[in-house]
This record gives structure tokens, sequence and C-alpha cells, in this order.
């Protein structure tokens, strides 16, 4: 039994660098001329990849008992995984490698977020114990996964129609959103190096001590003793759940996302967006228009069963009320709201194109909002707390 | 300037392309609703008409749904009132934890945002919105749609989207592919009407129906009769009146248990370290209902025992039109509290205090009299001053004035692990030696008439969804020219460029002489 536990674990590292395999062909064969061989072998390596990632996924299963989707592990790499599904279905109909490009960067950071968080198969506690469980949170992720695919094409539609030749507001925004998925990847990065060399440092403050992980640059205001030689007290009113350790690693994320950011352009010689654009006005923007308006299409209806009917009827056995008000249940309808608002904005006053796409981005924002912070920011009932 | 019928941009051009959108912008017809007129945009003398007009107007409708939006994400900046730690005062709650923002938070009233006024007339507009909304073109829509000609005029068939000339040659065949993929022709003369999946046009005004629906639900929870809402706590082998039945549904806790992860299971181990606590496996309640029979007001009623059974978490029952659910628990409650008195002469007696009901006076052995002043079934010190946080005996305390032959009096303040003399003077003492404990299991008592409709609007809202979601309205129009050849136009609702492929398809298919 303890095997199948190492087992799977390997086959998420497998999974993993498949998928970064998988990102390196199909950017190469973005850049190139169209070349099928390259495409195929890339497809084959992230459907392998997906494959590994399924095997972790049911061994998992296997060994704990039940559905590996209960905390926010395990739930970050199964949105990961929803989201190369919907990448290896979709890539059937649009053959465009730079959507899967998109679709491939923002899966990998997703699981390698997850693998910052606790990793130990945890037991689970009785409220959810029910088949709901996966119900729920498999159709839940699938819906999203769905969702995204308006903000992965979206992203590429705006790339493709800001003019990166003037100063534009635009494009200012563009780099900011990227130096934002550049700070993921610096986060990533930084925890993985960090962990790899083992460190910690334990802050001792005056009523109880944190262990960090990466260095710590702000310590709260009340501490004693710290190992490492720059301590800045981060403002009093900054005191929820380890803030003072949570602010350190964003601020060193941002960083390293400012320092990333700053290599590329030093290597480019010009702005991400201008050094993209060439890649992205390959491709047809009515068809990426299109799909967008699709994903949600047929995105909400799994969102709305997954997230909110399931939700409520598994909300009604196990906590006796199938709405609480509790902040992840709120945020699912704000979701659900704005992809309303979406479609009615789209079907009923006509915003196509650069418009719509700037919604898709922000519908991924708020997905990604209710994925992480209100786990880590706003204390709820959810599991994955 | 001019607006674009299709993206709504200002445009310069008349006549030519749209800038934005690349449509023509004279030649298109606005299809959305066939063009027919509304009743909103028909009447604007009343006042009704002036609100139907509001109402009616998915503009306006856009505006609400994206306040009812904004709102409802303000609501978890902070943890709503009902999720503030038991016990803690709001008013004092917020402005300890979140300063001045928490102060305003709570007296602008947003830690109670989603049962404000506001909040539920935003609600109530947007469900206005919806209905009017839906009235407003369903009528319209539905009897343009029902009495469609076949013939149309050249005019309207030069402003749809998709627009091509063909000579037809063999027309069976083409009408046969035509029905292969599922469209249903009328025959008007020689000309032609294919048409598939109208009733696609009709998903958004059925997911209204069942939107309306959950709203309804929700009004109706308002009423007693439709939702009722009961919590007891039950202590092991006690029985329990559910509150608001008029006297007849009883509880009783056969037995609480509580089942907990083994520590050593190789499996969870590091999980359970990592959380530090031991993690809970099960909770359940074996309970036993039962109804009283008729009696007077005021006497002990006859339990007549309706049904045994067993509630967990994740398993609710169903009991005498009610739901019973595992809600909540409590651990090792003290029942009784062993307190030692000491005379000053050094002589001792205990006497047992229950928690339940304690007595007013006890009269010792040791010739002590404990008058009983104050008690605090679950104590709590409070800038000085005791309080207690809940009326259950969680950690319970007791003022006594204790009482010699000598009518010296001293009052003394004990709980299990305190004693504090507030008379100074210390003849006597007074200290707990011993407690009884017991678990309490906290049941979830409701019946909810409204989950049916619920669960119905929810349905219903589904079934809507994927109705105008995943299927197009697709029709397209055939009409002999002079010259015998065809003008051919197509109408989808959406999702115009798959639309465009499928007729292409058919068209070139049929010429090449394969079926498609």
């Amino acid at each position: 039994m303890e095997n199948l536990s190492i087992i799977s674990g390997h086959l998420l590292e497998a999974a993993f660098i498949s998928y970064l395999v998988g990102v390196i062909l199909f950017t190469w064969s973005a850049a190139k001329k169209r070349q099928r061989y390259l495409e195929r072998f890339a497809f084959g390596i992230t459907a392998a990849g997906w494959l590994a990632q399924l095997g972790f996924f049911t061994l998992r299963w296997i060994y704990s008992g039940h559905a590996p989707v209960s905390n926010l592990f395990e739930f970050m790499t199964f949105f990961g995984m929803m989201l190369i599904l919907v990448l290896l279905i979709m890539y059937r109909f649009y053959r465009f490698p730079l959507i899967a490009v998109t679709a491939l960067v923002i899966s990998i950071l997703i699981i390698g977020c997850a693998a910052m968080f606790p990793r130990e198969v945890a037991p689970l506690v009785p409220s959810l114990q029910s088949h709901w469980l996966y119900i729920h949170v498999t159709t839940a992720a699938l819906g999203e996964a769905v969702l995204s695919v308006s903000f992965f094409v979206g992203f590429l539609y705006i790339l493709h129609e800001t003019n990166q030749e003037k100063q534009h507001k635009t494009a200012r925004v563009i780099e900011g959103f990227l130096v934002l998925i550049l700070s993921v990847a610096g986060y990533v990065l930084l925890a993985f190096l960090f962990r790899m060399f083992g460190y910690t440092a334990n802050v001792t403050g005056a009523e109880a001590s944190i262990i960090y992980q990466l260095p710590p640059f702000f310590v709260p205001s009340d501490t004693v003793s710290s190992p490492f030689p720059i301590q800045i007290m981060v403002p009093d009113w900054l005191r929820g759940e380890n803030a003072a350790q949570k602010f350190n690693t964003m601020i060193l994320s941002l960083l390293a996302g400012c320092v990333l950011y700053m290599l590329i352009r030093i290597f480019t010689r010009k702005r991400i967006g201008a050094a993209l654009q060439p890649l992205v006005r390959k491709l047809p923007k009515n068809a990426l228009d299109d799909i967008g308006y699709r994903s949600v299409a047929v995105g909400f209806p799994i969102f709305t069963l997954g997230a909110l009917i399931f939700a409520m009827i598994w909300a009604q056995q196990a906590w006796d009320r199938f709405w609480g008000w509790d902040p992840k249940e709120v945020w699912a309808l704000v979701t659900w709201l704005f992809y309303a608002a979406y479609l009615h904005i789209r079907m009923q006053k006509g915003w196509q194109g650069i418009r719509s796409a700037w919604l898709a981005v922000i519908g991924f924002c708020i997905i990604m909002f209710n994925l992480l912070a209100v786990n880590l920011l706003i204390v709820g009932l959810h599991a994955y707390a | 300037m001019q607006q674009c019928p299709f993206c709504k941009g200002e445009n310069n051009l008349v006549g030519g392309p749209c800038p934005r959108c690349g449509r023509r912008l004279t030649e298109k017809l606005d299809m959305r609703y066939e063009g027919t007129i509304r009743r909103s945009q028909q009447y604007n003398r009343t006042l009704i008409d002036k609100v139907w007009r509001f109402f009616s107007s998915v503009r306006n409708g856009m505006y609400i749904l994206l306040l009812t939006l904004l709102a409802t994400a303000v609501g978890t900046i902070l943890p709503q009132r009902a999720y503030i730690p038991i016990g803690r005062l709001p008013g004092e709650f917020y402005a300890a934890e979140y300063g001045v923002f928490g102060r305003w938070y709570h007296y602008l009233g947003l830690d109670q945002l989603y049962s404000s006024w506001w909040y539920m007339t935003l609600l109530g507009l947007l469900g206005a919105s919806i209905l009017i909304a839906s009235i407003d073109r369903f009528f319209p829509l539905r009897r343009a749609l029902r009495m469609q000609p076949v013939k149309r005029r050249e005019h309207f068939l030069r402003s749809q989207l998709y627009v091509r000339h063909s000579v037809i040659d063999d027309r069976e065949r083409l009408m046969k592919n035509l029905r292969a993929r599922r469209y249903r022709i009328r025959q008007d003369g020689d000309d032609y009407l294919a048409e598939k999946n109208r009733f696609a046009r009709w998903g958004p005004y059925v997911n209204h129906v069942g939107l309306l629906l959950v709203l309804l639900g929700a009004f109706l929870r308002l009423f007693p009769f439709f939702y009722q809402d009961e919590f007891i706590w039950i202590r092991d082998g006690e029985t329990v009146v559910v509150p608001d039945t008029n006297q007849s549904l009883f509880i009783k806790n056969e037995q609480f248990i509580v089942d907990t992860y083994d520590t050593d299971d190789p499996k969870f181990k590091a999980a359970i370290e990592q959380e530090g606590r031991m993690i809970p496996k099960n909770f359940t309640t074996d309970i036993t209902v039962f109804e009283a029979e008729d009696h007077i007001a005021g006497d002990t009623p006859d339990l007549k025992p309706l049904k045994q059974m067993q509630v967990a978490v994740n398993h609710p029952v169903h009991a005498a039109g009610f739901t019973i659910y595992q809600s909540g628990y409590q651990l090792h409650e003290f029942s009784s509290l062993t307190l030692r008195t000491e005379n000053q002469d050094g002589s001792t007696a205990d006497f047992r205090v229950d928690t339940e009901n304690p007595q007013a006076m006890y009269e010792l052995d040791n010739g002590l009299h404990a008058e009983l002043i104050d008690y605090y079934p679950d104590y709590r010190l409070e800038e000085g001053k005791v309080i207690t946080e809940t009326k259950y005996p969680r950690n319970p305390a007791f003022v006594f004035d204790i009482e010699g032959n000598d009518d010296h009096k001293e009052r003394l303040f004990v709980a299990i692990d305190d004693v504090v003399s507030e008379t100074g003077t210390n003849r006597y003492s007074i200290r707990a030696v011993d407690y009884d404990t017991h678990h309490v299991s906290g049941l979830s008592v409701k019946r909810d008439l409204t989950l049916p409709i619920f669960l119905l609007g929810g349905v219903i809202f589904m079934i809507g969804l994927m109705q105008g979601l995943y299927w197009q309205h697709r029709r397209i129009w055939l009409r002999r020219q002079a010259d015998g050849s065809y003008l051919i136009a197509g109408h989808t609702n959406k999702h115009a460029s798959s639309f465009e492929r499928e007729v292409e398809r058919l068209l070139d298919g049929y010429k090449k002489g394969g079926s498609s």
C-alpha cells in the first residue's frame, strides 16, 4: 500500500515534466511554420503527461480511500488536470499551438503552486464523507476549466489587437499582467529551490514562533529574534493568521517576477507583449473570439451544475442548509453572476472581440480569486483552508 | 453619427461596413426578436408603461445584476455576523479585530449585508427585471416564429447575414441532405424554408422561469408554514421537546458517538501530525422520536415512540414531517461538580451541584450552609468581570454565600480551576474536587417545504440553459428567382461561423453529388 503513494507521487512528477516538455514543443511549433509532426509530438507528450496525472489521481484515490479532491493541493492539481483535458479535447477541433501554450503555462503554474501546499494524504472529516464530494468538486472544476479557455483565447486576442508600436495604456496593462504571471512562476521557483536545499528560518515572536520556508525579510511586529540579518516589521494592522509570512512570500514572489521580467526584456529587447505579437498575429482573430464565446457557452451550464446546484444539494445534506453565505459559496455566486452578465452583454449588447476578451480576463481573475484568495485571505467553511 | 446595430459602436460610414465589427450597416436586419415590436417600445404614456419599459431593458437588468454582484462580493471582505466567534458582541468584535474599517463595516450594516433590506431589494429588482424583460420579448417572438411564411420578400432575405445565389439542379437531393442534417422543410410553390432547433430560442425563457422559481422559494421561506428551523441540544439519555411543535414532538438521545481517526494509521499519520490534533471520523446520534398523545397543556404528556434511528453527519433522517440533521456536538460538558467546603476547624464536607438544576441552598454536614447566589454555566473573564458565554455548562462557575452557625458570612466564587474570595476574610474555603461529564449532541430539526421548489427551479434552469446554449436555431430560405436560380439566405441565432460552414458544406456537397 505504501508503494502506491510513492508511485503516485512519481507519476505527478512525470506529468509535470511532460507538460514542461509539451510547452516547449508547442512554443517551438508555434514559432515555426506549420509542422505537423512537431505539433503531433507535442500533443502526444502532453497527452502522455495527462495519462500519468490520471494515474497519480487514481492511485491516490485507491490509497487514501477517497477521491483526492479534498484539500488545496489535491484540488489544484485536479483543476490543472481538467485544464489539460479541456485543452486536449479542444485541440482536436482548433489546432492552434499558441492556445495550447497558454493553457499549459497556466496549468503548470497551478500544479506548481499546488505542490507548495501540504501534500500528505489527509483523512476526511465527517462533513466531507459523501459521494457529493467528488460529484460536486469534479463538475465545478471542469466547469471552471472550460470557462478558463475563454481567458486563454481572450488574452491572445488582446495580445493580437494591441498596438505595440506606440506607448499605449493597454500595452502597459498587458506587461503588468505578465509580471503577475511571472511572479507566480517566481514563487514556484523560489519555493522549489529553497525547499530543495531544505531551508527553514524560525522567527520567534512574543507569543508564537513561525517557521518560514523563504528568507524572512518581513517579520511580525512582535518579533523577538530572527535568524535572518534583515528584518522589516510589517505594519501593525496586518495581523491575520500568518499574515507577515504571507506578506513576505508575496513580496518575494513579486520581486522574483520582476527579475524574471527584466531578464526576458534584456534578452528580447522589447516589451514581452511586442515580442509575442508576431506569433499571435498568425492566429485568426475571429476564430479566437468564437472559441472564447463557445467556451463560456459550454462552461457556464457545467459550472452552474457543479458549483451551485450540486454544491447546494450537498450543503443541504452536510450542513443542513443549502446556502449559508460562506465566502467560497459567495464567490461561486459572484463568478456565476459575472458569466451570466458576460453572456447577456455579448448576446444582447453585441460586445464582441476586444471587449469580450477583457471580460474573459476579468472572469478568470474571479475564478483564481475564488480558488486561492478566498482560501488564503478569507476564512471559510470549505476544506481547503 | 449612427449606431451600428450589431456591435452598438458609433459609426460614421453610413452605408459602408462598420469599422468595428466589419458588418454592413444598412443592409442587415436586426433579427434578434425577428424584428417584432415589443410592448415596451409601443407604449410610454402611463407610469406603468414607464416602469415596464425600465425593467424590460436588458441594459438596466445588467446594471442591477452588476450592482448585485458588487454587493455580494463586498459582503465577503470581513466575516459576516453569523460567522464571528460565539459570545463576541458584534459592535466590539469588528472594531477590535479590524480597526476603523471594521467599525464602519459594522456601522453600515455590511456585517449582515445578505439579509439587509437593500440587498433584498436588489434581488427583488433583479427578479422584476428577469420577469418583465422575458414577458416583453416572449409573446412577440412566439407570434413571429409561429407565423413564419415560407415566402419572404427579397429584401428580407438579402438582409440576412448569410446570402448566396446558386443554381439548384436536383432539389430533392438537397432536401434529402437538409433532412439528414435534421432540418425540417416547408414548401410553398417553388420556395422552401428549412428550419431546425427552433426550441433553442425558448432556452432563455425556460431558464428565467427556473430562476424565478428559485427567487419564489427564497421568498416563501419567510413564512413559518414553509420553513421551520429548530435546533436542540440533547444530552446522552435525555429527552427533549422540539420547540414550536405545540409540545407534540420529542426526541431522545439514546447515545452520542464520536469516532476519531487512529493516530497510528500509517496512511494518515503525517496529516494528523500536521494538523496537531485528533481528526474526527464520525459523529452519530442514536435517537428515538416520540409523538405526544393528546394531553392537556401543562400535563406531562404520554409519549408514543414513533421511530428509532441513527443520525450522522451527511446522513439526515426524516420523521414526522421533519428532517433531522446531526449538526453539532459538545464533548465533556459538566453534568455535576462536587465541591468540598472546609470550616475553620478543619472539618470538611462535600456536596454535589447539578449543573442543570442547582439548588438554591445546600445544608452541609460540617455545619455550614451554602447559598447559591450566582451561576455562570460557561464563564469567562472579560475586562475583570465574570460573564457567561453560553447557557451550556461547559465551564461552570458558582458564587456561594457560605455561612456558619455564628452568622459569619463569606462570599466565594468557585470554578473548576479557580476560587476567589469576594469578602476578603477566609474562615471558610471551597474548591472543586470532582466532576461528572456527559456528551451533548446538537440536532437541527427542520421542515422545509421550499426545497422541492428550489430543486425544481434548479432543474428547469439547467434545462433552459442547455436548451439555449447547446443548440442553435438555424433557418435557410430558398427563393426561386425569375431565371430559375435560387436566392439562398440563412439565419442562425448564434455561432455564425459554424452555421456558415454547415450551409457551405450542404450546398457544395450537393454540387459534388455526394451526400453530406
